[in-house]
């Protein structure tokens, strides 16, 4: 049975569709009956269509075709990692895509129910993500960084300049996308090594030292601001590091 | 305090190796995804306004989307399941980071107009020229939520019942918000024209 159109409100409700050609026959009947004889409707009609019809005739030019390198990187995202492989293999015998699985299973397959733990396991893995899709081979300046960091994201962060007593280079500083966009990572060398810093503005409890996904990640808390410094394996003189991004990290 | 894997993963959490192994559905799934990406980019331009974060919420959509492929059910709009993931991810990161980009975009916008009056003549001015910037600011004045369903629908094609579930709501609310924005959009182009007239006129 046709649908009943007894007045504007029926009309209204039912105008998408109908500008969009997508109502039933007799629906329609009835609605362009009710045009016919309501000027009010009808201009509503005309504005709802000639809202369409302009950005139909636009959509071109209102789209944006995504860059190259994007493309790249996100195609990466589909396949086992190329970069650092014997690298991923000595310390996490998985691809990043069965790590991320893990991580996505974390919470029952490792019982991880402390939040420390989730929160290393989740920079582990962005440590992992970022080192194979950004660029990290040209050293950035620490000052820079900053300012830069400032502009953009609207609050401030102590970046650690590089440090070539620790064999230590920044290479790069990016939102991290994996604290739902919350945290500052920044990105470096060390000893050869990819070392992450990340700098989340807000305070969790405690310091600890926790291995997450095969990486040693040193997580602490200073001035109401969370850190955590990740990086591949077990070195011996990771204390070292940390002393030095906590002395330069505030 | 710290936690260690115990034992063996499971054999369908190994490494998969190279892709000489993979299932075929598996490659034909990646390539559908890829195929999609200036729409998905497109709409984060007009979501985020800055073409980094834009890079950011595709990238993090792919990552998500090749993590979660065992869940997208074959057979349904993968166009539309990317799209949830999109608007999904761009909520959380909008929601922490407490700030919106809209501001700083009317600006840019109200100058590329102010650019283009300096640039064609008035006679292009009214005809294609404006419609553009025009349309662009018309497109950006519109409440965020009435600019999603409308860009869904218009440019991206999607159907209602998609658009429901890319916005998380009703499949009416959906109607009336592409209504609604449609109508907000064509009384805006059409004072946007009229102001640009006068300015033209009074030169």
């Amino acid at each position: 049975m046709a649908e009943e159109i007894r007045n504007c409100r029926d009309v209204e409700a039912r105008l998408t569709p109908y500008v969009d050609g997508e109502s039933a026959s007799d629906l329609r009947h009835a609605i362009d009956a009710h045009l016919a004889a309501c000027p009010p409707c009808r201009e509503e009609a005309a504005a709802e269509r000639g809202g369409r019809d302009v950005i139909r005739e636009h959509r071109e030019v209102l789209r944006a075709a995504a860059p190259e390198a994007l493309r790249d990187r996100c195609a990466a995202h589909a396949r086992p990692p190329m970069v650092s492989r014997t690298l991923l293999r000595r310390w996490v015998p998985l691809s990043l895509a069965a790590t991320l699985l893990l991580a996505a299973a974390g919470a029952t397959i490792f019982s991880i129910t402390n939040p420390t733990e989730a929160l290393a396991a989740g920079f582990a893995l962005d440590h992992m993500k970022c080192f194979r899709v950004c660029d990290t081979d040209h050293p950035m300046d620490a000052s820079a960084a900053e300012s830069m960091w400032r502009q953009v994201e609207g609050w401030q962060i102590a970046v650690p300049p590089s440090e070539p007593a620790e064999r230590l280079q920044l290479v790069n500083i990016r939102r991290c996308l994996s604290t739902d966009g919350l945290a500052a990572h920044l990105l470096y060398r060390w000893r050869g090594e990819p070392l992450s810093l990340y700098v989340l503005p807000r305070a969790i409890d405690g310091d600890h030292v926790v291995d997450s996904l095969g990486h040693e990640t040193a997580v602490w808390t200073a001035d109401g601001r969370t850190y955590a410094l990740v990086t591949p394996g077990h070195p011996d003189d990771f204390d070292s590091v940390v002393h030095y991004v906590k002395t330069h990290a505030r | 305090m710290a936690f260690r894997r115990s034992g063996r993963p499971p054999a369908d959490l190994r490494d998969p190796g190279t892709d000489a192994g993979r299932d075929p559905g598996e490659a034909a799934f990646v390539r559908e995804a890829l195929s999609y990406i200036d729409s998905l980019y497109g709409t984060a331009m007009r979501l985020t306004r800055r073409p980094q974060d834009a890079e950011d919420l595709v990238q993090d959509t792919y990552l998500k989307a090749f993590r979660a492929a065992h869940q997208f059910e074959r057979g349904t709009n993968l166009k539309a399941w990317l799209f949830t993931i999109l608007h999904n991810t761009f909520r959380n990161m909008r929601r922490n980071v407490g700030r919106s980009p809209i501001d700083v975009d009317s600006e840019a916008v109200e100058r590329a107009a102010d650019d283009a009056v300096g640039e064609h003549t008035p006679e292009q001015l009214l005809t294609r020229a404006t419609l553009d910037v025009d349309l662009q600011a018309a497109l950006d004045a519109l409440p965020d939520a009435f600019r999603q369903a409308v860009w869904l629908r218009d440019v991206e094609e999607l159907s209602y019942a998609e658009i429901a579930q890319v916005l998380q709501v009703p499949i009416g609310t959906v109607m009336s918000r592409i209504s609604r924005g449609r109508r907000a959009l064509y009384e805006g182009l059409q004072e946007r024209r009229g102001a640009t007239a006068r300015r033209l006129a009074s030169r």
